[in-house]
């Protein structure tokens, strides 16, 4: 595989800060905000696999997000499951969610997908809402184990989890990306009947990206129980995940890996430093607007612009 | 289920579906006919409600206000049509994409502006004929629902009417089946678009005038009702206008059916489930072509 | 004929009510050269459509080198060996020329190096100059020679091209009849769509006209202009 080289050095050296963070800083608060941006950059990531490499738009991240939450928090419930199983268990869960509406609406026009997604979520807040198992509407509280050894806290080791979780989201997007499935997801995205004339198996593209797609968003949520130490369908299916899923990859620039980052990144840090400032309405305001912004004047994000002004440079 | 109930509950359901098809109406239009991808449309239906609450305080009857509204919603579908043609409706890999992200951000801007100008707290507006019933034999039948299936029977006659009858209409209808030939005939095809969007998009004032009357309203409400207009859009068979009358009462009725045996919280979730349901064995829809 | 490598059987479409194909019959041998005409909305593309896969025939069956292809989906029939161009070019925009064809050589391409033959088959195309740029910055000639070169580099044994010289002008017409005539001596058979009579009557072998969904006429190029129907249908007498 070309070009894994700096790519693996990278990741080495942001698991590696990841670990010394969490002895050197002593400032608590630096972990829960830092969980939260390596959060979006899961969720974005995964949402770009399908959308922007794709074509195709879930609506309803938010759904994919609670459902791997709900799904640690039931195993917790019901058998008292360790960290590993809760998270293998959400990423099944939520990969089998995104085959299922793949294969019921990938065949048909691209909307149509869209509006499953928004069903999916509708009828997943639903079945939570009516579980009792997991506090249905008034939530449960979830009590985190003691930290492992090496942590002072168990937020430190949630941090350092979400960091390898963030780097394997990223590690799979790039290989698809560069992989034959990435080229031919691209053909589809260009132009599908003509993607399947030369030969690209569309529909089994599509489900698979759908399906790795669900399976990372709800790898994103699966701590997030432990994190919040309660979990209720309002905050769990808060618009917020599905406008930000969207707009994250939109604005840092659909079609490569490291576009979603960087609009992950860059939207994560503003909406803390806007939500404890001012408000959480004007922050979502604030999301919405940036995305019709990018989506209307700069499509291809914020890599597209850094590559437009790399080419001015480059003529001058 | 005991024969009564179960008449009350198709009554209600037929009356419940002639709202939903004077809800879904515009979108028949929009998405049916000019295939633009309006998700954003709930929510303008959404801010129309909004806009009857708002001059309701001024002591405006709502469906005045509905009809005040529809020329204001008229210029602005207009603008926004303007605006999509431009951006977005040229070839491209990713304008289906980009167009849909569009409209998801119109209406989520919509909402939260909504809730900084109203708050999340349910609206309601008062009227002569909120709170009061018809009784019909055992029944009841609420005045307001009567007042939703009337609106909903002129939307749909007025449209299909205008459709097939004058010039523009039918130059609407052209366009949704071959643009090249209509642009041969003389007519302007993106202008027609244009006509037509603005039509969809004015429908909001009146039907939303109409959302506020039935129920109370609170800004998130757009969401529920993605799933409602769609279904009806694409259950009648897309740009259909008695269609949608149509499918609007089957999706009331199968709503109702499931509130009195399975309650309010499944309710929502018709709509979604009967939507996949025909994706999956009849997309063209019932009237479709 | 020697034992056909194409068996359209009595296929019908439907689009509601309207009947797009109506009963069509046809065989193409290998390495035929058959052209197709018929005024427009007499079903062409749509018969392609249904051969290529891109629409499934109400009725009737499609049989490929002895195989039954009428359940496949596209992109398996394009392994078996059908290709077709389509009537408005479809290029993969975001990729450049070299691209594209990288695609179509990845994915359906029998054992054949990647990125090496792209080069090899633009130039054959004339298109080797214009390898890096993007679709968008063609010309109509170049896209639809980008549209050949693409069909052919998943390596077909049936080639089916929708009007390919539509609105081309004289001298590119020739350049492109050129191209596809080559392709036919490499033992591809093709069956042609066109509306310029001058492309069918050099390049046909055979000649079957549509009309109304329905074939009206089968014959060599020479006796189809003399035929009754076809000339009642260009010629209204």
């Amino acid at each position: 595989m070309r070009g894994w080289g700096r790519f693996s050095v990278g990741a080495s050296v942001v698991l590696f800060t990841a670990l010394v963070l969490t002895r050197v800083a002593a400032n608590e608060y630096f972990f829960f905000a830092g969980y939260v941006v390596l959060q979006f950059v899961v969720l974005a990531t995964a949402w770009n696999i399908l959308g922007g490499y794709a074509g195709y738009v879930n609506f309803g991240a938010g759904a994919f997000f609670a459902a791997g939450a709900y799904t640690a928090v039931a195993l917790m419930k019901l058998f008292s499951a360790p960290l590993p199983i809760q998270l293998i268990a959400a990423m099944c869960v939520t990969g089998l969610m995104g085959f299922v509406i793949g294969a019921m609406t990938l065949r048909l026009r691209g909307i149509f997908f869209s509006i499953a997604t928004v069903a999916v979520a509708v009828i997943c807040e639903t079945v939570v809402m009516n579980w009792s198992l997991v506090g249905g509407a008034r939530g449960t509280t979830v009590l985190p184990p003691p930290p492992p050894e090496g942590f002072s806290s168990y937020a430190r080791m949630l941090f350092v989890l979400m960091t390898a979780i963030a780097l394997l989201a990223v590690t799979l997007a790039r290989h698809i990306e560069t992989s034959k499935i990435g080229r031919g997801l691209r053909a589809l995205r260009d132009n599908e009947e003509a993607a399947e004339s030369v030969g690209v198996p569309t529909l089994r593209l599509k489900l698979f990206a759908a399906t790795a797609s669900g399976a990372l968003m709800g790898l994103a949520g699966a701590p997030f129980p432990l994190y919040m130490n309660f979990i209720e369908p309002t905050s769990a299916f808060s618009l917020n995940y599905a406008v930000s899923a969207l707009a994250m990859p939109i604005i840092g620039g659909t079609q490569i890996w490291i576009g979603p980052v960087i609009g992950a990144l860059l939207l994560a840090s503003v909406q803390q430093i806007v939500t404890v400032t001012v408000s959480s309405e004007l922050n979502v305001l604030i999301v919405g607007v940036l995305l019709v912004v990018f989506v209307v004047a700069a499509p291809n994000g914020i890599v597209g612009l850094a590559q437009k002004l790399h080419k001015r440079w480059q003529r001058r | 289920m005991h024969f009564d109930l179960l008449a009350e509950a198709i009554v209600a359901g037929l009356m419940l579906g002639c709202f939903y098809a004077a809800v879904s109406v515009g979108l028949s239009v929009a998405f049916g006919l000019l295939d633009v991808p309006q998700i954003a449309h709930p929510a303008f239906l959404v801010l129309g409600a909004y806009g009857a609450y708002f001059l309701g305080q001024y002591g405006v009857d709502p469906l005045l206000a509905g009809a005040l509204l529809t020329p204001v919603f008229f210029l602005g579908g207009l603008a926004l049509y303007r605006f999509y043609h431009a951006t977005f409706e040229r070839r491209g890999g990713d304008a289906g994409l980009r167009g849909l992200a569009f409209f998801f951000g119109v209406s989520f801007i919509l909402e939260v502006l909504l809730i900084l100008s109203f708050g999340v707290d349910q609206r309601m507006v008062e009227a002569p004929y909120i709170g009061k019933s018809l009784a019909l034999g055992e029944m009841r039948l609420p005045l307001r629902m009567l007042i939703a299936v009337g609106v909903a029977l002129l939307l749909t006659l007025a449209l299909s009417a205008y459709l097939s009858k004058t010039f523009t209409g039918r130059a609407i209808k052209a366009v949704a089946q071959d643009e090249m030939a209509l642009s041969l005939m003389g007519a302007d095809p993106v202008r027609i678009k244009h006509w037509a969007f603005a039509i969809a998009t004015a429908t909001c004032a009146l039907a939303g005038a109409l959302l506020i009357i039935v129920n109370p309203v609170e800004p998130g409400l757009g969401r529920l009702y993605i799933g409602r207009t769609f279904c009806v859009a694409v259950l009648a068979g897309l740009g259909s206008m008695p269609g949608t009358l149509v499918a609007g009462m089957i999706l009331g009725v199968a709503e109702s059916l499931v509130l009195n045996s399975l309650g309010a919280s499944w309710a929502p979730a018709v709509a979604f489930g009967l939507l996949l349901l025909i994706l999956a064995v009849r997309p063209s829809g019932l009237f479709g072509r | 004929m020697t034992m056909p490598i194409l068996n359209v059987e009595s296929i019908s479409k439907h689009f509601g009510g309207f009947a797009a194909l109506s009963d069509v019959s046809l065989a193409v041998a290998a390495g035929e050269r058959l052209g197709i005409i018929g005024p427009n909305g007499s079903g062409k593309t749509t018969l392609i459509n249904c051969i290529s896969g891109a629409l499934r025939c109400d009725v009737g069956t499609i049989i490929f080198y002895s195989q039954n292809v009428s359940r496949l989906a596209p992109h398996r029939r394009t392994r078996l060996g059908i290709a077709r161009s389509f009537q408005i070019p479809r290029p993969f925009f975001s990729m450049s020329v070299a691209e594209n064809i990288a695609v179509a050589l990845e994915f359906a391409a029998r054992g054949a190096a990647v990125t090496g033959d792209a080069r090899t088959l633009l130039a054959q195309m004339r298109l080797a100059d214009k390898a890096d740029r993007k679709p968008a910055e063609l010309t109509q000639v170049d896209l639809r020679k980008l549209e050949l070169a693409r069909a052919l580099a998943t390596q077909p044994r049936l080639l089916i091209l929708d009007e390919v010289m539509a609105g081309l002008a004289a001298t590119e017409v020739d350049e492109m009849l050129d191209i596809v005539m080559g392709v036919s001596q490499l033992g591809v058979a093709i069956i042609m769509i066109e509306h310029i009579m001058r492309a069918i009557m050099r390049f046909s072998e055979r000649v079957v006209c549509l009309d109304a969904g329905r074939i009206v006429a089968e014959a060599a190029p020479a006796a189809i202009v003399q035929d009754k129907m076809v000339r009642r249908i260009y010629l209204g007498a």
